[in-house]
């Protein structure tokens, strides 16, 4: 269709506007026929058949004639793109020449780039992985994590027992499949040094539901899951390359994990890793018969292709309702609760990096307003550049396109460095970040690539759109005229510029203000008194294998030689053991009766945080006991049962009597009096709910009476605990050579770890705000230094007529204090509106607390006021023959 | 004469076009008579089919054009010959004469097993 018009043109095509191409073509053709003609007319043709004659010769004239235009066609395109190409090449090679020659400027933009499109491809990564990145499971987007819970007592999720997922895999009609996994560490022994390795133990199905395949060997049968069964495990690829150094024959190879034979009967791929860093799988060895009540189990399911996530609650609430009233003990008024799996992996990181990224989006804005205006500053002193070149033909479109080749090569070129630093700033987030943040392969991916140049490009016209306007749009005459228009022109593009710098200001002020917010929030945490005394105090886990060690006699006896061994160690003065650090929250909840209370039924009796503890405890962390007495060697296992318990939980079962002697009773009803756990001792609170958040009633069970394999050593030293690691660990391996030991950490240490998440915060944000500060302190010297450059004349002839220089100083100060005061007032409302979002982040400081405020107000105030000062004070120390010597 | 015998001496055509070249430019008219003189007539029949061929060979810059007057005072386009055409003429006229050797040689041939 699109060839119609151009047929139409050549019917009716006038002699007189043929286009080059063809009337070049006609006239060579014709050119040769009328040379032919005229030499068969000299060979003695008369001119009518030597025309004849010629046609003849020259073959088929259409023919020819259309071979010939398609082949014009075709060279004026080929060299058309040419012509581009070799523009585009100058046009680089001239910014390349016209930006070496500003040394300075070049590098300011640059690194302004680079550090705005830095952070941006460092937190673009992680939201990229947390919020976008497929989940490395088949269609993840079906997979669901089911959890019970129980809405009358206000508890939002719960695990499950085992028995409840057997329900829950037979009768739901939602789901393809159920799987349930619970995290389980493994003692590995056997090739070399002991180790601890995460593992999980899982339902059989459980790479059936995520749709994950074996990189070695099968997996699972469903045969394989029960008690005494199989013994086989499946081993993640990290395990199978650090410990079996990527054997192909591992399958098949038996492996001691905790005393016990597994043989590994296939591999995972590196990027199976469910749930969380695990690196070994089992099947649960339990069957229907397992404890209902016993609830630790996470639970996961595919759903149906043509079932909603609505259908499947509203289903499974049904099968729930049906198994409370079966069993009305365990199951009695429990719910379901849905999440997609992602929002259940990622859920509360979501938040704190939209927020990040945001952040760092206004870092980015900052850095090309900041580039723009740098550009509009060169460009002043371009002007007569550009009124030479457009006078001497260059058209404003090459003008044009000059300005944003030169804005283009510099996004690229910072680009290019800023996806370097944020190569860099990645890894520095995740060396911040000491807690594995599940799944974060974080690898710079091709969509990353993408969408990082585009930044790079977007930022690239937006920084260099309003200099090419305003440069181009400069009227030639006029500049080349008044040589530089010393006192007239600019002020169209002055009052931009300062625009830019009040954007810049505000935009930093807000930056500044979140990050002063974090660092206090971090402050305040850390003044936060821990209730026990976290100095010289040495911390490890212990891991002793149920195989060396298989019941609560071998157990207990070996904390007895743990401790003699430890505390005998010089530069030690106490030690003890127990299932927590007291590190701010504890994971483990049980139900608890008190005696004498009403009587709920099973599954609703409140659950509180637990740990077991061995003598010495107290003593050796110095958390205060309040009444009554410490567990001593005598609380062994036949002896009274007895508990201690905090000082909130008396408060809120005892209030106005003394605990001592009361009695509580654990998961279920006690048959008989030993049952009971009569209460021996009060201490103070620490925090058992998250640090610097309330305290949640809590109980101390001593471990003699409920041995625990898995425990943490906690030794008080005299000196620095650093120094008594070493010595710590050899005196442990001189009880039990093979007896795994990680973690070792002094208390202080593990608080630290305890608290990254603000403290990261209040890094990189503290980072960000210098950067602002930096990227606005520049731009508001530019722009000073501009307007002192521009009216340099101006100030030198009214000192050289007598005005006092202070008030020159003044008056320029006063201007540049009026462009600082206006961002200021924008970056408070900016940050008033933002820190909002904030809140959640903010630990004990309220989004708009007003010394933050003040601080920050004043630090940026100074900031632009030493950056309009430094071009001030040039402004008045020029004489009128300084000012006369530049022209 | 049909159209694949033309197409059969496209290259020989382009040959001789970079030949005709080699000692001066000529506008299009020359060209063809240096050829219908040189080959006593017997290759160009259809002279049209030059002009293609000169905007293949100026597409691959092998010639160059550029507009003049000719021997008689007319507006003419001369062709003349770029150094890439001058080394492309003498490769090509290496391979041509290596090739049609080899071609005549058989196909003069008696007997049907050569020794």
């Amino acid at each position: 269709m699109t060839d119609l018009p151009e047929r139409f043109r050549r019917v009716f095509r006038n002699p007189w506007r043929r286009d080059r191409t063809t009337r070049d073509i006609d006239d060579e053709l014709r050119f040769h026929l009328e040379m032919r003609i005229k030499k068969l007319i000299a060979g003695g043709l008369d001119p009518e058949s030597a025309k004849v004659e010629a046609l003849r010769r020259f073959g088929d004239m259409q023919d020819v004639e259309s071979a010939c235009h398609n082949l014009r066609k075709r060279h004026y395109k080929r060299k058309y793109m040419q012509s581009v190409i070799d523009a585009a090449t100058q046009d680089i090679r001239f910014a390349l020449r016209s930006l070496h020659k500003k040394p300075g400027f070049a590098a300011a933009a640059v690194l302004s780039v680079a550090i705005g499109i830095g952070v941006n491809v460092a937190v673009f990564t992680l939201l990229y992985t947390v919020l976008i990145a497929p989940l490395p499971f088949a269609q993840p987007e079906r997979l669901v994590a089911v959890e019970a819970s129980a809405p009358e007592q206000d508890i939002q999720r719960m695990a499950v027992s085992y028995p409840i997922l057997l329900d829950w895999q037979e009768q739901n009609r939602s789901f393809v499949a159920v799987a349930g996994f619970w995290y389980t560490n493994y003692t590995f022994t056997g090739h070399g040094r002991p180790e601890r390795i995460r593992g999980t133990q899982v339902t059989a199905n459980i790479t059936e539901v995520l749709g994950v395949e074996p990189i070695l060997g099968r997996t699972f049968r469903p045969d394989e899951e029960g008690p005494g069964v199989s013994n086989v495990v499946l081993i993640g690829e990290g395990l199978w390359r650090r410990r079996f150094g990527s054997d192909p024959e591992v399958v098949g190879q038996v492996i001691t994990l905790g005393g016990q034979q597994f043989t590994i009967i296939g591999v995972m791929p590196a990027h199976f890793r469910f749930p969380e860093a695990s690196d070994l799988w089992a099947p649960f060895p339990w069957d229907a018969t397992f404890p209902r009540f016993a609830r630790f189990i996470n639970v996961v399911g595919r759903l149906r292709p043509d079932q909603s996530m609505e259908r499947a609650l509203a289903d499974m609430n049904i099968l729930a309702g049906r198994l409370g009233e079966e069993y009305p003990d365990t199951d009695g008024g429990i719910g379901v609760r849905l999440t997609g799996l992602r929002q259940w992996i990622f859920g509360d990181e979501t938040e704190p990096i939209l927020i990040f990224y945001g952040i760092v989006c206004l870092v980015l804005l900052l850095a090309c307003a900041n580039v723009a205006n740098l550009t509009l500053a060169r460009n002043a002193t371009r002007n007569q550049e550009v009124a030479i070149r457009t006078s001497l033909g260059a058209s404003r479109g090459r003008m044009t396109r000059q300005f944003f080749t030169e804005s283009l090569l510099l996004a690229v070129i910072g680009g290019a460095a800023g996806i370097a630093i944020g190569v860099y700033g990645r890894q520095l987030i995740l060396a911040l970040a000491p807690v594995n943040m599940p799944y974060l392969a974080f690898e710079i991916r091709p969509v990353v690539v993408v969408m990082i140049s585009a930044i790079v490009i977007a930022s690239g016209l937006l920084f260099g759109l309003a200099p090419a306007i305003t440069s181009v749009r400069t009227d030639p005459a006029g500049t080349l005229q008044s040589l530089s228009g010393r006192l007239t022109d600019g002020l169209q593009k002055a009052s931009f510029r300062s625009f830019l710098v009040t954007c810049e200001i505000a935009i930093a002020l807000a930056v500044l203000i979140g990050s002063n917010l974090m660092v206090k929030s971090a402050l305040r945490q850390r003044a936060v008194d821990p209730g026990f005394t976290t100095e010289n105090l040495a911390t490890v886990f212990v891991t002793p294998p149920d195989a060396n060690y298989p019941g609560p006699e071998e157990i207990t006896d070996f904390y007895d030689r743990l401790l003699a061994t430890v505390v005998a160690m010089p530069g030690i003065t106490d030690a003890s053991i127990a299932t927590e650090l007291p590190k701010g929250s504890i994971d483990r909840s049980i139900p608890i009766y008190v005696e004498g209370t009403a009587l709920p039924n099973t599954a609703q009796f409140p659950s509180y945080p637990t740990q077991n503890i061995e003598a010495g405890y107290f003593a050796t962390t110095g958390i205060p006991l309040l009444r009554g007495r410490d567990f001593t060697n005598r609380d062994f296992r036949g002896a009274q049962p007895v508990v201690i318990v905090n000082e909130s939980f008396a408060q809120r079962h005892w209030p106005d009597e003394s605990p001592l002697g009361k009695r509580l009773a654990f998961q279920g009803l006690p048959e008989s009096d030993e049952d009971w756990f009569e209460v021996i001792g009060i201490v103070a609170d620490t925090y058992n709910a998250g640090y610097g958040g309330p305290v949640h009633p809590g109980v101390y069970l001593p471990a003699r009476q409920l041995p625990s394999w898995d425990v943490f050593l906690v030794a008080r030293t005299v000196a620095d605990p650093r120094s008594v690691m070493a010595n710590l660990r050899e005196a442990i391996w001189s009880i039990d050579p093979d007896l795994p030991l990680s973690e070792f950490r002094t208390m202080e240490e593990v608080l630290l770890e305890t608290n990254w998440q603000i403290r990261i915060y209040s890094w990189v944000l503290g980072f960000f705000s210098v950067i602002a500060l930096l990227l606005a302190s520049t731009g508001i010297y530019g722009v000073m230094a501009y307007t002192v450059a521009r009216r340099s004349r101006e100030f030198a002839i009214r000192v050289a007529v007598g005005a006092d220089p202070r008030t020159v100083l003044a008056m320029v100060i006063r201007q540049g204090g009026a462009l600082c005061a206006v961002g200021l007032l924008v970056g408070v409302a900016l940050a008033t509106i933002g820190m909002q979002f904030f809140a959640t982040l903010l630990f004990d400081v309220s989004p708009s607390d007003i010394a933050v405020y003040g601080i920050s107000l004043g630090a940026m105030m100074a900031i632009g006021l030493a950056a309009t000062y430094v071009p001030a004070r040039r402004a008045i120390r020029m004489t009128p023959m300084d000012v006369l010597g530049q022209e | 004469m049909g159209r694949s015998h033309a197409n059969l001496l496209r290259g020989a055509l382009e040959l001789l076009i970079l030949k005709s070249l080699s000692w001066e430019p000529r506008h299009g008219y020359g060209i063809a008579e240096w050829i219908e003189s040189a080959t006593d007539a017997r290759l160009l029949v259809e002279e049209g089919t030059l002009y293609p061929a000169l905007h293949r060979l100026e597409s691959k810059k092998w010639i160059r054009a550029d507009w003049g007057l000719s021997e008689n005072n007319r507006h003419a386009k001369f062709y003349e010959l770029t150094s890439r055409g001058r080394k492309q003429l003498d490769s090509e006229t290496a391979v041509w004469q290596e090739y049609s050797e080899a071609v005549t040689k058989a196909l003069t041939l008696e007997t049907s097993m050569p020794k």
